[in-house]
């Protein structure tokens, strides 16, 4: 069978560090919202929980910098495309509950490398990093730096932006290792390549143009 | 159990610190470094080593000259924000109504020192990077208090300006001593924390506005904590549940159809 | 006091000058509160500047330090202009009626002096201020023998011009309002809010108390402004009284204690005369000289020799005048100034310093640490390394330039010793020992007692006569001493075992003392200090236990008037509130039903039976020990005259003290403006120093040319005197951590000084740098029409501890009162500048 490259060893590197960093923020960060969890948010699983928070955060801010500086070209292409939006996406999104609950591909317009889901996911994920790193830094070093009448609403901006993230982040799980229309594309990010029917189903334009370019080289 | 309650009569408050220092010495709380600046009041502000303290301010109005000594801590409200936003209820309400505070279950969040719209807790930093700190503020001497002992402070004030005891009899006392005092001549005579925030523990008989004590004249429970407590956070259950229970939906159907799509193909 | 602490409240109206109680002794303030609050009481308080205390009051109103007698010369005026005086009162228990020698002048007619003065020696003559005596021959009816009888001539009616009270008035006429406000600076609106309000307590059954401490006693006129308020209070009928008298806060948690026990170069313990060389060449003469005919005092003699029993035992006896020549005789005035002025002369070879820290604590303190070098030695008692006792090495001195040996002794803390204290009331209260000494500390008793063993060890073996007085000297106080043991001594014991003249036992050898009344001048009593006897002798304490009287801690206050008879024991004889024959008009009855201390009952027994066995009707009964003959009637002879401790029992209206019978307002030594009342600048017959003037150190005095500012010194709740323990602890240094200096927002403005900024301030004799405190609580003063600043600083601060600062006392003036000499540390000139 034919694949096709997809991302490369740098944002496959990215994405798994975010991956972790995530978890572990989305865990610890748990402790201290959810009020079943409040055992674990103090004593010495509290210290470890609060050390691990800013660690990952830590690592959840780098991870984008080693997309950037390893897979400029991508970083940037990913950053057009995530903000390139026409008719055909918002289709794909009007059509992808009755696709993936039914199977119905009748309404889906094609799609380019990142269908509407991808786009949504990414520009949700790349505002909520922003809002992150700045509640977050404020959250871990600014108290008192801001009046205080920001800083409650820095607490609540966190929050906002850890719903959207959490919630696409179950749907996500569930796409890439659940639904089975497309847990076969965990390929993308542990390989780094997705198979030619599978790149021809969910992303036609982006195999064309591949094809497109591989004569272009001479392939 | 009954609610417990500390009047603070500043007609009677004669600035002496006595308070100051005896809650230091019952919490074995150490002395800051102060400097001279120009002014009775030291420390300048509450800390993680000073948990009440004296405010001066010379205030004048009517022609009535006045220095005003102001024992600042925590309120104790009723409605207590610090306890709606403490994620491990480190802070909470004790069985006579007083905020307080389990030092062992503080995890340094600094969230109460945000909302407390009274500024009152102070955060301690043990270690900025790992986040280590511990909140500290005025307990109504929640070790002394259960066994029956009046709080270190009202004990040692000697002009007798602090009283303790059900916060009913406590508004009796405050409010006849707001009447005696408009009969002596004090034209902008006050009692502070009846009803804000609920009611307040810590009660002040106020000889000047609010403000001239440096004590917001109007306190309002933060807007922000009931949109995030019971607005923000719900939601996010909310969200991420439906999220959950939507792709599970969208699964078994999924497979619901896959399989009489295959059974019909079989069929066939 | 002539009250207690507990007595305010029931007080109608509390005068506060030269006090500030607040700060300095908070508990009061819950005494006042009480009288506020139950009573409506009114709070005044005259302050230069608004204190904490000020803060708490009905009324306040600023004067200028210096010029209290000018404040008080006012309301004595405007109490008599208005008739406010109690003239019932006035009449009968003060000596208003007597009259005044033909011959007595006073500063009306003398420009500021009072007749008699010898401006060279700086002492006044007193013949002309005595009374006016008619001597007749008198026949005893029953014996048919002839007598001299002396009598004082009087009018009741008050209006013989030379009465008195005439003459009281036509002085303090002088003293009108406008006339005050230019003195002192208190605008007239306010003089008179002040003075309508405290002069309301004379009317009968009212009651007023006048608070004071080093406000009043550390000025040149000290004595004078003390004796103007006993005069007010005598005016408005408030000795004697309960919520009444004049009430001294005294400034150190036993310094009463210590002036009852004469640490103090010219008393003997009980307010006894310590002798001098020049006017006490004999007992005899010493007796003579110190028994008034009249008065309780009459039984001196009794106070004497017991006192010398004690102290030199058996070896005190009839036939060597009870030992009399053992004790030091004072060759002139040995008081705290000349003392440093002889040790910066160098005449001083050795200085014992007992819990106290002249470094910082003593006028014209740059003056005194020079004295210091010159001591070969020094031992300090102390709890701390002080200034004092390191004055070898502070900072700019040269350790190896400095001569001094210096011993430490590390002391024990009030609370790691047993012992009694007195309050400003009088009342002894013994304490426990509650906590073991510290390291090598020792506590104060033990210190001594082994010096004394070791001297009187040195001097064993002696033939000398000069050394008898220490090898006599009666010291067996245990091994460790025991407190209790000193204590029995100053209360007073049985030195012989003593039978009536009918042979009967009245006690043993031993035998406590319960009462000064039982004290002998024939030896066979012993008490070292009189006024003391009765507090460790076994009393009950409400409740059927026994104990000695200091340590009793009864709750029962019969009658409610706060005075606690159960709780300690008040000198002397447990009275709580002294002259109080006068809480009863002259009937017996009490002025009224709220102020009922005492009073006359009739058919009461009094104890005792007549010729007839029958038992003898009449004595005064009540919530206090009568301060007078328990069974004396009002009708009696002498019934109606309060002041047992004064010849001729009445209050003292006119006096004599050493600048003059009466108060007259004189300017401090160092003085903005020259005095309104009269060209008498100064108080006549105050010693000024001069060594070295003008030099750099020296006693040299301001002018207003080059300090034109009025300068006063005070303390702070959170230090304590010259900071030599507070300084070291830490929750006190946080509270007030450095110096600074109390400035109006005027004169920061015209001097360009911002608060919190650095200022000098210097006098005459030194200059500091201290945190400037520009508030609205100082406002200048308007001083014979002109503006004159003043400012204030606490004189806590020095170079050790946590919280150090330039000391206060480098500025102040070496001059003391005209009678008691204490340094005038409250008012004096300085200049002010911006750092």
């Amino acid at each position: 069978m034919n694949t096709i490259v997809r991302f490369k060893a740098p944002e496959r590197l990215a994405h798994w560090l975010h991956f972790v960093a995530f978890t572990v923020l989305l865990g610890t960060g748990m402790f201290i919202y959810l009020p079943a969890l409040r055992a674990f948010a103090t004593g010495n699983a509290g210290e470890a929980a609060r050390l691990a928070h800013r660690i990952a955060a830590l690592v959840f801010m780098l991870s984008p910098i080693i997309y950037l500086v390893f897979s400029p070209r991508e970083f940037f292409e990913s950053l057009r495309e995530m903000f390139k939006w026409g008719p055909d996406d918002f289709a794909w999104l009007r059509g992808a509950a009755a696709y993936y609950t039914y199977g119905r591909k009748a309404q889906l317009p094609p799609q380019g490398k990142y269908n509407a889901g991808q786009k949504l996911n990414a520009l949700t994920q790349f505002i909520a990093f922003g809002v992150f790193v700045v509640t977050g830094l404020l959250m871990w070093f600014g108290k008192g730096a801001v009046p205080v009448g920001v800083f409650r609403w820095v607490v609540i901006l966190h929050d906002l932006a850890v719903i959207a993230t959490t919630s696409l982040f179950v749907l996500h799980l569930y796409l890439v290792g659940i639904h089975p229309l497309t847990r076969e594309s965990i390929t993308a990010m542990v390989e780094g390549s997705v198979s030619e029917a599978y790149a021809k189903e969910h992303h036609t334009l982006w195999l064309e143009q591949v094809r497109d370019q591989k004569k272009g080289a001479g392939e | 159990m009954t609610r417990m309650a500390m009047l603070i009569d500043t007609s009677k408050c004669t600035g002496c610190r006595g308070c100051q220092v005896a809650c230091k010495q019952w919490w074995d709380l150490p002395e800051t470094q102060t400097q001279q600046t120009g002014s009775y009041e030291n420390p300048t502000d509450l800390s993680p080593q000073t948990w009440t303290r004296i405010t001066f301010h010379e205030y004048e109005s009517g022609g009535r000259f006045q220095w005003l000594f102001l024992k600042q801590g925590c309120l104790h409200c009723a409605e207590a924000a610090c306890v709606d936003v403490c994620p491990t209820s480190a802070l909470k309400h004790s069985d006579l109504g007083a905020v307080t505070l389990e030092s062992d279950l503080c995890n340094g969040c600094g969230y109460c020192a945000q909302f407390c719209p009274f500024g009152i807790p102070r955060l301690e930093t043990l270690n900025l990077f790992t986040g280590e700190a511990k909140a500290t503020k005025c307990n109504f001497c929640q070790d002394r208090v259960p066994e029956g002992l009046k709080p270190a402070c009202v004990k040692t004030c000697p002009p007798g300006a602090l009283d303790w005891g059900e916060r009913d009899a406590i508004l009796e006392k405050a409010r006849s001593r707001v009447e005696a005092l408009k009969a002596r001549g004090y034209a902008e005579v006050s009692l502070y924390g009846e009803t804000e925030m609920g009611g307040l523990g810590r009660l002040y008989v106020l000889t000047a506005p609010p403000s001239a004590y440096g004590l917001p004249e109007n306190p309002q429970y933060p807007a922000s904590v009931p949109v995030w407590q019971e607005g923000v956070q719900p939601i996010g259950y909310g969200a991420v549940a439906l999220t959950a229970v939507g792709l599970g939906l969208s699964w078994l159907i999924g497979r619901r159809m896959a399989a009489q799509d295959s059974s019909a193909k079989k069929e066939e | 006091m002539t009250n207690h602490w507990v007595d305010l409240k029931n007080s109608d109206a509390i005068f506060i000058i030269g006090a500030n109680p607040a700060e300095n002794h908070p508990a009061s303030m819950l005494w006042v509160n009480r009288a506020m609050d139950d009573r409506g009481a009114k709070l005044i308080v005259v302050d230069p500047r608004f204190t904490r205390t000020a803060a708490k009051a009905d009324i306040y109103a600023p004067l200028r330090s210096g010029t209290d007698i000018a404040f008080l010369g006012g309301l004595i005026n405007y109490t008599l202009e208005n008739n406010l005086h109690h003239a019932d009162y006035v009449a009968n228990y003060t000596n208003a009626a007597f009259l005044i020698n033909a011959d007595y002048k006073g500063p009306a007619d003398l420009d500021g002096l009072f007749s008699g003065f010898n401006a060279e020696k700086k002492t006044y003559d007193r013949a002309t201020w005595g009374y006016q005596t008619k001597t007749e021959k008198v026949t005893d009816p029953a014996t048919g023998a002839e007598t001299e009888k002396t009598t004082t001539l009087s009018d009741p009616t008050l209006k013989d011009p030379q009465t008195v009270f005439q003459i009281l008035k036509r002085h303090y006429a002088r003293y009108d309002l406008d006339t005050v406000s230019r003195i002192t600076g208190t605008p007239v609106d306010k003089l008179k809010e002040v003075y309508a309000a405290f002069a309301a307590t004379g009317q009968p059954g009212k009651s007023g108390t006048i608070l004071y401490a080093m406000g009043q006693t550390q000025h040149t006129v000290g004595s004078e402004n003390v004796r103007i308020m006993a005069m007010l209070q005598l005016l408005l009928g408030n000795i004697g009284v309960p919520g009444g008298g004049v009430n001294a806060l005294r400034g150190e948690s036993n310094v009463q204690g210590s002036t009852d026990l004469a640490v103090l170069y010219h008393l003997l313990p009980g307010y006894l005369a310590a002798p001098s060389a020049a006017a006490h060449p004999d007992f005899k003469a010493y007796l003579e000289n110190k028994t008034p005919k009249t008065s309780y005092w009459s039984n001196y003699p009794k106070f004497f020799v017991s006192l010398l029993k004690a102290w030199w035992g058996e070896a005190a006896t009839a036939d060597n005048d009870f030992a009399f020549d053992y004790l030091p005789k004072s060759a002139g005035d040995h008081s705290w100034i000349p003392l440093f002025e002889a040790m910066y002369a160098g005449t001083i070879k050795g200085l014992f310093v007992m819990g106290q820290n002249p470094y910082v604590c003593g006028p014209n303190a740059r003056l005194e640490r020079k004295g210091f070098e010159n001591l070969d030695w020094m031992v300090v008692m102390e709890l701390f390394d002080t200034e004092t006792s390191s004055f070898w090495q502070a900072p700019g001195v040269k350790p190896a330039d400095v001569k001094t040996e210096v011993f430490l002794l590390p002391a024990a803390d009030a609370v790691e010793k047993a012992g009694s204290i007195v309050t400003s009331g009088r009342l002894i209260q013994w304490r426990n020992k509650v906590a073991a000494t510290q390291g090598e500390s020792k506590e104060d008793i033990w210190i001594i007692d082994r010096m004394m063993k070791a001297i009187k060890a040195a001097y064993e073996g002696s033939h000398d006569a000069k050394d008898r007085p220490i090898l006599d000297l009666n010291w067996d106080y245990g091994d460790p001493p025991d407190a209790g043991k000193v204590a029995r001594e100053i209360n007073g014991y049985y030195a012989a075992t003593v039978t009536d003249d009918k042979g009967n036992l009245v006690a043993k050898k031993d035998d406590i003392l319960s009462t000064f009344a039982k004290l002998t001048a024939d030896g066979n009593t012993a008490a070292g200090c009189w006024i003391y006897t009765g507090y460790y002798a076994p009393a009950d304490d409400g409740t059927g236990v026994s104990m000695p009287a200091a340590k009793r801690r009864g709750q029962k206050d019969p009658g409610g008037m706060g005075s606690y008879p159960y709780w300690g024991f008040a000198w002397p004889a447990n009275r709580r509130i002294i002259y109080n024959r006068a809480s009863a008009d002259p009937d017996g009855n009490p002025w009224a039903e709220d102020k009922k201390l005492i009073w006359w009952d009739a058919s009461a027994d009094s104890g005792t039976k007549d010729a007839e066995g029958k038992p003898i009707l009449g004595k005064w009964v009540g919530y206090d020990v009568p301060d007078f003959a328990p069974t004396k009637a009002p009708s009696a002879a002498g019934g109606k005259d309060p002041f047992i401790m004064r010849a001729d029992g009445k209050g003292g209206l006119f006096g004599s003290l050493n600048e003059g019978p009466l108060p007259e307002h004189y300017e401090p030594l160092e003085s903005p403006i020259a005095n309104l009342l009269s060209k008498t600048q100064i108080n006549p017959v105050v010693k000024v120093f001069n060594a070295d003037a003008g030099k750099d150190i020296g006693d040299s005095v301001g002018t207003p040319d080059k300090y034109p500012i009025v300068c006063t010194t005070y303390r702070l709740t959170e230090h304590w005197q010259s900071g030599a323990m507070s300084r070291y602890l830490g929750w006190l240094s946080e509270a007030q951590p450095g110096m600074f200096v109390e400035i109006s927002q005027e004169l920061a403005a015209e001097k360009g000084i911002q608060n919190g900024g650095t200022v000098l301030v210097s006098s005459a004799r030194g200059q500091i740098k201290a945190t400037a405190m520009v508030t609205a609580r100082w406002k200048p003063y308007t001083i014979d029409g002109k503006t004159v600043h003043q400012i204030g600083m606490p004189w806590h601060f020095s170079w050790r501890g946590i919280a150090t600062g330039d000391s206060a006392n480098d500025l102040t003036p070496h001059v003391g009162d005209g009678n008691t000499k204490i340094p005038e540390y409250k008012a004096f000139l300085v200049d002010l500048q911006k750092a």
